[in-house]
């Protein structure tokens, strides 16, 4: 006699719209699986789980991408279905958002009495044509304020960006963004152990079917994802309707790779989504890697890596962090192979010597997009000529165009302009300048600027200043020369760079 | 050599362990011959050959457990090569025969000896422990420093040192079995080292002329996050091979449908290693360490338990002044008849240790300090099961 079935229902109380999957299992006493399914949260139907054996009492478990885990026991009432009330762990619609929250009992407090945090800032990237340039970025009115965390709702890209923020714990973190999608990131500090706190960000928002498929990817929770997916064929649908959901066609290649289901990644699906999903830079890298995996020579490996890491850089970052392990992959043949440009793979091996996830995002400890550092930077040290010159970027972007390094002037001619300054007709020209009109140097320094054409990269030394936050030693190093900056409170503000003290104490 | 036959070679799976501990360096501060151009601020350790031999104990059943136990793939041979200071003591270490140092050459022999045991079959097991000083280099990949490091006078920085990670990547392509590779070491970036090592160390395994992936299922589990440090006593063990060995004593493990006995594989472990860690860093001063797993592909199992898997169990009673005025006690659902978990009463947060199970736990005063709590189907799962109570 086959055992009855058990029926399984899940609402998802914050938001019962949401569709995300979670799987489960019918458990007998010992604990021992004896049936798996998934469920959609917000579901009409409940699931139905067909038992294995009729072995009785038997528990219904959910798990939770967060590492919760829910346990009741089936009625033996047979048409009486198990129903599980979720939400109030997971505020969002994806459960990834409440994983620090519920695993490291966090304190708002602790947030906002971080004396990081009274000095940390966010600031937001994008890629253009002509390279890295900062956005203005003004969070009011745009975030929430929930006793336990900040969370910001970020604004859509067209081009592919990146976020930077710093929460005063070292190195500011810059984290990639893809274009065109509404994402929130949210700050929350949690207890590593007692009485050790540190401050984490977490990006959401890419949809519950890429959420729910990485999420379990990072914790390593392949069961789990298995029992989403059993045979993967999920997966594998998520990847042929591509044009649906990139970004879940995307983790579901992920999920194949790490499964190392060669079978089920059809080379044409992956590059009809490298090809047609430009502005996602995981699928040049995933195609790669997949016909790498699949076997060449070593030369043959290391021109494709070579290329893949180009196309997917010209694009700005990986989204994902799971491509960490394919880039370092492709990394490895790509410095084998003869012909590379150093320069590019240089700056890739220093993103991968800095990365950091960001949730299940991509990202790397550093300064601005173009300068991955693990160092703090340190006031009172010289400016980096990496940070001072963004030549990486422009190498790396494959931007064409004339590469400009800022020289300093020498010291006689700083005493020149010093004593040019003096003189009634420089004054003339800098009250010209400060009433926003172009004096006699501008409009030959515009001439010439038009004559020379449009600039194909923005980034000078005088851009980085522009863009970069005060506070940080390089840059107010660079703005006048030789004195040490007022660490941490700096006497002014950009209006691109929101400053969470303004936030916290406005929440 | 110290390759240490448990089972005669056969025509059917085995497991093969290579365990590598290395605490003393020849040219770092308190070697033998400490080198200013080469040590780097780098120092000798002392508990990288505590871990490595209480690995190699343990999977040898000198420990207090059993040892080692994988019907599907019983122990074949333990390849152990160990540092240590010239007169130091180990704890099991009379029980080996003879144990060679982890210089390079002999890394490189014991290696060689491990490949050739892991290619006599397709589904063998393979497990290669690696603990002591590692570093970061300019791209991501980590470096893990030998007895010998720096011996070379014309390549000081490529001798006695590997590159971990593609020589994981090559056994890929090498090594059709299962494979649990466990790297307690530091990955912190050494821009440095990094500069200094340009001419980038050499993996013990270089890859062969394909790139094609045989491997079946491989599960890497690093000791820090990248860019992190990885910690130990000094005079015991480190905290990752103390959580690692937890684990593989009985705190992680997945039960079989069917089955009485549970089974620690690579998900299991990849799942455990970060809670139990965490655990660790509760009772270990300083800096908090995190782990990293990466389970890929098929999982065979590494370990069999005769029956389940047990759990720590935490409960944290809030306000604390109340921790001293009441008990707990857990009863598995499931089994009516067994006696129940009890504990409490003290200070701290209460702990105690359980089978896997679904459980009631009922949180009582000693008197009427507060009111009685009681929680419902509590899926007490390993490695730990915390419960926070708010008591009123």
């Amino acid at each position: 006699m086959t055992p009855p079935p058990v029926y399984v229902h899940a609402y998802a109380v914050k938001d019962p719209s949401s569709r995300t999957a979670l799987p489960i299992y019918l458990l007998d006493d010992r604990g021992v699986v004896i049936g798996a399914d998934r469920i959609l949260t917000g579901g009409q139907r409940p699931s139905r789980i067909d038992p294995d054996s009729d072995a009785f009492p038997r528990y219904v478990r959910v798990d939770l991408p967060n590492g919760n885990v829910l346990v009741k026991p089936v009625s033996t009432n047979e048409n009486s279905p198990v129903t599980f009330v979720l939400g109030y762990d997971s505020p969002r619609e994806t459960m990834s958002w409440a994983a620090p929250r519920v695993d490291f009992s966090p304190r708002a407090e602790v947030l906002a009495l971080r004396e990081g945090m009274q000095s940390g800032w966010i600031q937001l990237w994008q890629l253009g044509t002509t390279g890295w340039r900062q956005l203005p970025l003004h969070l009011h009115g745009r975030f929430d304020a929930a006793p336990t965390a900040l969370e910001l709702r970020l604004t859509d890209l067209r081009e592919p960006g990146a976020l930077v923020i710093n929460t005063g714990q070292g190195v500011p973190q810059v984290i990639s963004l893809p274009a065109s999608a509404k994402l929130r990131a949210l700050i929350t500090t949690t207890e590593v152990t007692q009485g050790t706190w540190d401050t984490q960000v977490v990006l959401g928002g890419y949809g519950p079917r890429t959420e729910g498929v990485l999420e379990f990817l990072r914790k390593g929770a392949l069961d789990s994802a298995e029992a989403l997916d059993p045979g993967m064929e999920r997966a594998m649908g998520f990847l042929y309707e591509k044009q649906k959901d990139p970004l879940a066609a995307t983790a579901g290649a992920y999920y194949l790779l790490r499964r190392r289901a060669w079978d089920r990644l059809p080379l044409p699906w992956l590059k009809n989504l490298a090809n047609r999903f430009k502005w996602i830079p995981d699928a040049h890298l995933l195609l790669a890697c997949v016909q790498i995996r699949e076997g060449m020579n070593n030369r043959e490996a290391g021109i494709l890596a070579g290329r893949a890491i180009e196309a997917a850089f010209t694009r700005g970052f990986p989204l994902f962090f799971e491509a960490r392990g394919l880039l370092q992959e492709l990394h490895y043949y790509a410095s084998r192979s003869e012909g590379r440009a150093p320069n590019q793979l240089a700056f890739v091996g220093r993103v991968l010597a800095c990365a950091q996830p960001a949730g299940i995002s991509f990202g790397f400890s550093g300064l601005t997009p173009f300068h991955p550092t693990r160092e703090v930077p340190d006031p009172y040290l010289p400016v980096p000529e990496s940070a001072a010159a963004p030549r990486v970027a422009m190498a790396t972007y494959g931007v064409a165009g004339k590469q400009v390094t800022p020289k300093k002037p020498p010291a006689k001619k700083l005493a020149a302009k010093a004593a040019a300054a003096k003189r009634p007709a420089a004054k003339k020209s800098a009250a010209k300048r400060a009433a926003g009109k172009p004096d006699g140097r501008t409009a030959a320094k515009r001439s010439t600027a038009a004559k020379r054409g449009p600039r194909r990269f923005g980034m000078t030394a005088q851009a980085l200043r522009e863009v970069t936050p005060k506070g940080l030693a390089y840059e107010s190093t660079r703005s006048n020369g030789l004195s040490s900056p007022p660490l941490p409170h700096p006497p002014g503000r950009r209006q691109s760079t929101a400053y969470f003290k303004d936030l916290l104490v406005t929440a | 050599m110290t390759q240490i036959r448990v089972t005669p070679t056969a025509n059917s799976p085995q497991t093969h362990a290579l365990v590598i501990g290395v605490g003393h360096h020849d040219h770092l501060l308190g070697g033998t011959s400490p080198n200013p151009d080469i040590h780097l601020g780098l120092r000798v350790l002392q508990s990288p050959p505590v871990s490595a031999i209480n690995v190699a104990g343990w999977l040898l059943g000198f420990g207090p457990g059993p040892g080692l136990n994988n019907p599907a793939a019983p122990l074949g041979s333990v390849e152990v090569l160990v540092s240590v200071a010239p007169g130091a003591q180990l704890p099991h270490q009379g029980k080996f025969a003879t144990l060679d140092p982890a210089k390079h050459t002999e890394v490189k022999q014991g290696f060689g000896r491990w490949l050739q045991e892991m290619k006599r079959h397709p589904r063998n097991v393979g497990l290669l422990y690696f603990c002591g000083h590692g570093v970061t280099g300019s791209n991501g990949t980590q470096y893990v420093l030998l007895q010998d490091f720096g011996s070379d006078p014309l390549a000081p920085f490529t001798s006695g040192i590997f590159d971990m990670n593609s020589t994981v990547r090559a056994l890929e392509s090498a090594v059709q079995g299962q494979l649990f590779v466990f790297v307690d070491a530091c990955r912190n970036n050494s821009p440095q080292l990094a500069d200094l090592i340009g001419a980038k160390p050499a993996p013990l395994l270089q890859q062969g002329g394909s790139t094609k992936i045989v491997n079946s299922g491989l599960t890497t589990i690093y000791s820090s996050r990248a860019g992190m440090s990885a910690y130990g006593d000094r005079e015991g063990m480190t905290r990752f091979t103390k959580a690692l060995l937890l684990a593989l004593e009985g705190y992680c493990g997945s039960a079989v449908a069917g089955k009485v006995h549970s089974v620690i594989d690579g998900l299991a472990l990849s799942q455990a290693m970060p809670k139990l860690l965490r655990f660790v860093n509760e009772s270990s001063p300083g800096e908090p360490q995190t782990c990293e797993s990466t389970p890929s592909g098929n999982d065979a199992p590494l370990h069999v338990l005769p029956g389940l898997p047990r759990v720590r169990v935490q409960i944290d009673i809030s306000p604390e002044k109340m921790r001293s005025c009441g008990t707990f006690l857990m009863q598995d659902i499931t089994k009516p008849g067994a006696p129940p978990v009890t504990g409490g009463g003290n200070a701290g947060v209460w702990e105690a240790d359980a089978f896997r199970g679904i459980y009631r736990v009922e949180v009582s005063p000693k008197k009427k300090e507060f009111t009685k709590l009681l929680h419902e189907h509590q899926f007490v799962d390993p490695p730990i099961y915390r419960l926070p109570v708010e008591v009123k």
